[in-house]
């Protein structure tokens, strides 16, 4: 079985599931781990993202679409020339090959989806969290867990979206899929789409990173660690919760609509509670709350779990009276409660951030007169 | 269209399920602080115990029930003895205890899909695991209502009687309401403040349990049917204001007849078709309005003070 194991490494789509997973993971770092927010809700702003993904490059790209090309396929479709009918995969096909043709188009409609889902994501984000952002954490929980749920069986019934049958969606990443194709890569939409999503992992990374670092960042812990405190020193924790969900929301929105972008195939029940909302749970916890770098490994560690456990389906299937893939769900709910049960600060435990560098704090602390710091006098 | 008697019993047994699950929720919450976000998942065992017992073995629906609640109360005790407790026992912040729910959520789902494919391989009457429905059972009416109909009504007065008895004229539950009202107290004065914990997590799973089977009445059942119906629970203790038993029942009640009735009216006001897709949004619109309104819940809300400032107003008005 060791094959699949090191095989899985050299697969492009891995390290596309990394680097979607790790957006969102880190993201809710900031929102759970450092800010001590409750959100049991993070599939919501996955979903909001993909939405915009899935529904966007179809009703613009249509609407943009000049006479001709529009004449063409409504004689195929006999008059009918709706997005999400009964000719969804013979329009989206169309609007994927007039893309193709325009590069510059499809470029900008693939940055306005981008930009589009930030910003209906960190709408969402404020709406859901607001009800009960003044109230203690559980509530918090509850709701922002019923917006996401709500929201999923209304995007899986929405005829807008194609209903239970899901859409073909165009694809706006054909402008990198040419270049990459011209590589000679076997999948170039696969990697095309990785390109893009590391490259928004990365800055994610180092934005979150420098948050953590500034005072910004200390603020968010002050507000976890004691609300009442950071209150009397005149913190506005309502909004500061608001405004991190705020910014955690659309980042998982931008994640949402790079794995949507990705796939190609609007599915609703594809951004459901456990695959975006309790695996990053998994990711953070096991990684460890309030370090990004622990997140991270986290995140690398679960999704290669998951991979191995979809690898190796087929060899223990015969074996079993049931589907293997359940034991996806037992090994993630053992898993969530035996880490904070044995090890809940994670694998890399939150690091002390001190506000200057430790060499510099000494210096101070002599010039004040303190006595020789050894070490841990500074602490 | 009018509605139709069939529908509002429909109605009135979801909502009847809805009462014991929020009744539950409230109990585990009252003992350890935190929402039980399994308690969706405990229903469905019940449900597929339920489902066990009259469909692959065709026995009564009696001896069905009381192995639904013997399931649900063994998972719910099991929930708290073997992850709850022990993690409060180290000191785990509320934040972490809400995650361990979660997880043992999960792993339930994954034992009921589990559970749902090897009953596939005994053949059940209905023909299938998932996706299946009681209802065809239930359907002889007896003096005007469905049996489905009167077995819910029964459950649900039995149930509300027997804690009523249990809580108030029993020193096991005058013991159980001291624990939750000041543990500390409780214990001091001699009172088994574990037990009296792992009691309720007992009943709360049994109550889950008795409410899984009654929703197989109405609704499709299949292994995360409680991930979804949960929403709706959480809906019914907020409403309700989260600290009072009695608030569960009124909150099932608000809850169940706005999701069913309520829903149907809006939809034909509206012209909407598919109103499932909006069953949940009425709950969430719920849960929303409580908490800006009165986060304390309707049992939290000084009825009386209330209506004395609107008479006041209404005679500053008038003068």
């Amino acid at each position: 079985m060791a094959v699949p194991v090191i095989g899985v490494l050299f697969e492009p789509s891995f390290w596309l599931w990394v680097a979607v997973y790790a957006i969102v993971s880190l993201s809710l770092n900031i929102e759970a781990g450092v800010t001590g927010i409750p959100n049991f809700g993070k599939h919501l702003a996955v979903l909001v993202g993909a939405i915009v993904a899935a529904a966007l490059p179809g009703y613009l790209g249509l609407a943009l679409l000049p006479a001709d090309v529009k004449q063409q396929l409504e004689a195929m479709t006999g008059g009918q020339l709706s997005y999400a009918g009964s000719y969804n995969t013979l329009i989206a096909d169309a609007l994927s090959r007039y893309f193709a043709e325009h590069p510059a188009l499809s470029l900008a409609l693939f940055l306005l989806v981008l930009v589009v889902a930030a910003l209906v994501g960190a709408a969402v984000g404020w709406l859901a969290a607001y009800p009960a952002a003044r109230l203690r954490e559980d509530y918090l929980a509850i709701t922002l867990l019923a917006a996401a749920e709500a929201s999923m069986i209304v995007a899986y019934n929405a005829p807008q979206l194609g209903g239970t049958l899901g859409l073909t969606v165009p694809n706006t990443l054909v402008w990198l899929d040419n270049i990459v194709s011209r590589l000679g890569v076997s999948d170039p939409h696969t990697v095309s789409t990785l390109i893009i999503t590391a490259l928004v992992a990365v800055v994610v990374f180092a934005y979150l990173e420098l948050v953590l670092r500034s005072p910004m960042g200390r603020l968010l812990k002050g507000v976890r660690d004691n609300e009442a405190a950071a209150e009397s020193l005149g913190k506005d924790v309502t909004r500061i919760k608001l405004k991190t969900l705020m910014i955690g929301s659309a980042l998982a929105a931008i994640a949402g609509a790079l794995f949507m972008t990705g796939s190609l195939g609007w599915m609703a029940t594809s951004y459901n509670r456990v695959s975006w909302t309790f695996w990053v749970w998994a990711m953070m916890i096991l990684g460890g709350m309030a370090n990004n770098l622990g997140t991270l490994l986290g995140t690398f560690i679960l999704v290669l779990v998951r991979q191995m456990i979809t690898y190796n389906k087929t060899l223990i299937a015969p074996y079993l009276p049931f589907d293997p893939a359940w034991l996806d769900y037992l090994v993630l709910g053992a898993l969530l409660v035996v880490v904070l049960m044995v090890r809940p600060q994670g694998v890399l435990p939150e690091k002390t951030m001190y506000p200057l560098p430790r060499s510099r704090l000494e210096e101070k602390a002599k010039s004040l007169g303190a006595p020789a710091s050894g070490r841990g006098a500074a602490r | 269209m009018p509605i139709s008697l069939v529908y509002l019993e429909n109605s009135l047994v979801y909502s009847n399920a809805l009462v014991l699950l929020a009744i539950g929720l409230t109990m585990t919450y009252l003992t350890t602080k935190i929402p039980n976000f399994a308690h969706g998942s405990l229903a469905i065992i019940g449900a597929y115990l339920l489902f066990t017992v009259v469909a692959v073995y065709k026995a009564s629906i009696a001896l069905g029930f009381l192995a639904a609640f013997l399931a649900g109360a063994a998972a719910g005790l099991l929930e708290y003895l073997l992850v709850l407790r022990p993690l409060q026992r180290r000191g785990t912040d509320a934040l972490g205890l809400m995650i361990a729910t979660l997880g043992v959520d999960i792993f339930l789902i994954g034992v009921l899909n589990i559970y749902a494919d090897i009953v596939r391989g005994m053949n059940p009457v209905t023909g299938t695991s998932r996706d299946w429905s009681l209802r065809s059972f239930v359907l002889t009416r007896v003096a005007g209502l469905t049996e489905g109909t009167w077995i819910s009504i029964g459950l649900v007065a039995f149930s509300l009687i027997a804690l009523y008895l249990l809580l108030t004229r029993t020193k096991f539950g005058v013991a159980m309401r001291a624990s939750i009202e000041n543990p500390q107290l409780a214990q001091v004065l001699g009172v088994n403040v574990d037990l009296v914990y792992a009691v309720s997590w007992l009943i709360a799973g049994g109550l889950a349990g008795l409410a899984g089977g009654l929703m197989s009445f109405v609704l499709r059942i299949n292994p995360a049917t409680g991930s979804l119906e949960v929403v709706s629970v959480f809906a019914a203790s907020i409403v309700g204001g989260l600290q009072s038993l009695l608030g569960g029942v009124v909150g099932g009640y608000l809850v169940g007849l706005s999701e069913t009735i309520g829903t149907r009216l809006l939809g034909e006001l509206l012209g909407l078709t598919g109103i499932t897709a909006y069953r949940k949004v009425v709950s969430l619109a719920l849960i929303v309005v409580v908490l800006l309104v009165a986060p304390e819940g309707l049992m939290g809300v000084n009825w009386r003070k209330l209506l004395r400032r609107m008479r006041g107003k209404a005679q500053k008005a008038e003068a």
